[in-house]
């Protein structure tokens, strides 16, 4: 039989096509974009995150949703000039917020004994956009539960309270276990190599070499079994690569927003991520984020990575991490200095 | 575009108060490093582990007594310097350069003393890694002497 576009069935097409357009989604033009030879978008290769575009759009900013190509230009210039090599290393949403300051130096989120110089990071790229959050519309995270901002401040409170009495009070990325996944953070490590087949899509996630091995047949999801990364699946929907994922750990956190307001998403998290080519060389990941018990709604974010000729490097954090090690010898001798000890 | 930097200049107070991280580095150097012991050490490059999370870089630095005493010297991630080009030969043994940071709140020494590398130059105060000849890193035509 054939099938027939009735007026209703037209109607919400265009209601959906609206939809996406307010969620500041960009599709390809089909033609340009790579294929595999079962005619599925190419997504395979390295992607950089070196964006500069906030998680939320900051406040000063109002409901200004872009910018224009001078005003691009004027805060490229800003953080260019500002982060030469002198000044402490910026990270996330540091580097966008530093340039609209038009900050003279930077000094990091560590004022004690500042960070180490920017070049060991990143240079980070801006664009028109000013927000990642693309719903809500106003560019920032729908207002965190009670329970998701209890979580923030038992963990600030922990924090204080026992710094490094083991290396168990340390965070999963100070104890190189985990950055978790969605992992947001651009300009620091925000790699990621994708390979693909019909049946399965490998995302490796440069911080900290996580890789994500996801089928693509229809299976259903783990049953009573949780994992840091949590479990993934998925489908293509067209020419978007669609992947669901549950069944967090509750040892690893998702942490967004600022300050009292951010909110801790455990076990309960529902990750959606679609991923789709603009062009051979940007790929547009965006993510929604489902967790009634730690935000008042679900809020969805759009990341464009470009495609880099370098390859993933590896990350062997164990390792190399001698910083916990300082970290608990520093407190004991703290310690032992209180309490009069030799500090050994 | 003076009109938007001035704008953007009656923003600063604002941006200050509501700007909060939304990540950071591995670590904390304060989780780490004494922000009451400021140091600033000049010595030889003595080995560079080129390794995550961190990269640490040794040198031998004489105190005020006339002594050598070895410093493992913490920085960043190397990823973002190796897709620049620059790796664990691009400063060599021998060099000389000059520390600025903290030392480690454990002072103990062992197997040797450790800082921070708050700020890394030459001795003639070029930065490391920064497109400075002797280096290997790539010129950026900021240095009159390549």
């Amino acid at each position: 039989m054939k099938k027939r576009f009735t007026p209703a069935t037209i109607m919400t097409f265009f209601v959906i096509g609206l939809g996406l357009v307010g969620l500041n989604l960009i599709h390809a033009d089909e033609s340009v974009i790579p294929r595999t030879p079962d005619g599925k978008p190419d997504l395979q290769g390295v992607w950089a995150n070196n964006s500069a575009t906030p998680l939320e759009r900051p406040e000063a900013l109002g409901d200004k949703e872009s910018l224009s190509d001078e005003e691009v230009a004027s805060l490229q210039q800003t953080a260019d000039t500002l982060f030469n090599g002198e000044t402490d290393a910026a990270f996330g949403d540091e580097i966008f917020n530093a340039a609209l300051a038009a900050e003279d130096d930077h000094e990091s989120y560590d004022p004690d004994t500042g960070n180490y110089n920017h070049f060991w990071v990143e240079k980070r790229d801006f664009d028109n956009r000013t927000s990642l959050v693309v719903d809500p519309a106003n560019g920032r995270l729908p207002e965190a539960t009670e329970e998701g901002k209890a979580r923030v401040m038992a963990r600030a409170k922990h924090v204080r309270e026992h710094p490094a009495d083991s290396y168990t009070d340390r965070s999963n990325s100070d104890r190189c276990i985990s950055y978790g996944v969605p992992f947001l953070q651009a300009g620091y490590n925000g790699y990621f190599q994708i390979v693909q087949n019909p049946d399965h899509v490998v995302i490796l996630q440069e911080m900290i070499h996580e890789a994500r091995i996801v089928p693509l047949d229809g299976r259903p999801h783990l049953d009573g079994i949780s994992q840091y990364t949590g479990d993934t699946r998925g489908r293509w929907e067209g020419d978007t690569l669609v992947l669901e994922t549950k069944n967090f750990s509750p040892k690893i956190h998702f942490r967004a927003g600022r300050g009292e307001g951010a909110g801790i998403s455990h076990e309960n998290l529902n990750l959606t991520e679609r991923y789709s080519l603009i062009d051979s060389d940007t790929l547009q990941w965006a993510l929604t984020i489902s967790d009634p018990t730690t935000w008042s709604a679900d809020w969805t974010a759009v990341v464009r990575m470009k495609r880099s000729a370098e390859p993933i490097f590896e990350y062997a954090c164990h390792e190399g991490n001698y910083s916990m090690e300082g970290i608990l010898a520093g407190h004991r001798e703290q310690e032992a200095a209180v309490g009069g000890g030799a500090g050994e | 575009m003076i009109a938007f930097r001035t704008f953007l200049k009656s923003l600063v107070p604002l941006i200050l108060i509501i700007s909060a991280p939304f990540a950071g580095a591995h670590h904390a150097f304060s989780a780490e490093f004494d922000g009451d012991a400021p140091v600033e050490l000049r010595g030889k490059v003595t080995r560079l582990q080129w390794i995550n999370p961190h990269a640490w870089i040794h040198i031998a630095a004489e105190n005020g007594d006339g002594e050598t005493v070895e410093w493992m010297i913490e920085g960043g991630t190397p990823n973002a310097l190796m897709r620049s080009g620059i790796n664990r030969k691009s400063l060599t043994v021998g060099t000389e350069i000059v520390v600025q940071g903290y030392q480690s709140r454990d002072k103990r020494c062992r197997p040797a003393c450790k800082a921070n590398g708050r700020d890394m130059t030459f001795p003639d105060g070029r930065k490391l890694f920064m497109g400075s000849s002797g280096t290997g890193a790539p010129s950026d035509g900021a240095d009159p002497n390549e």
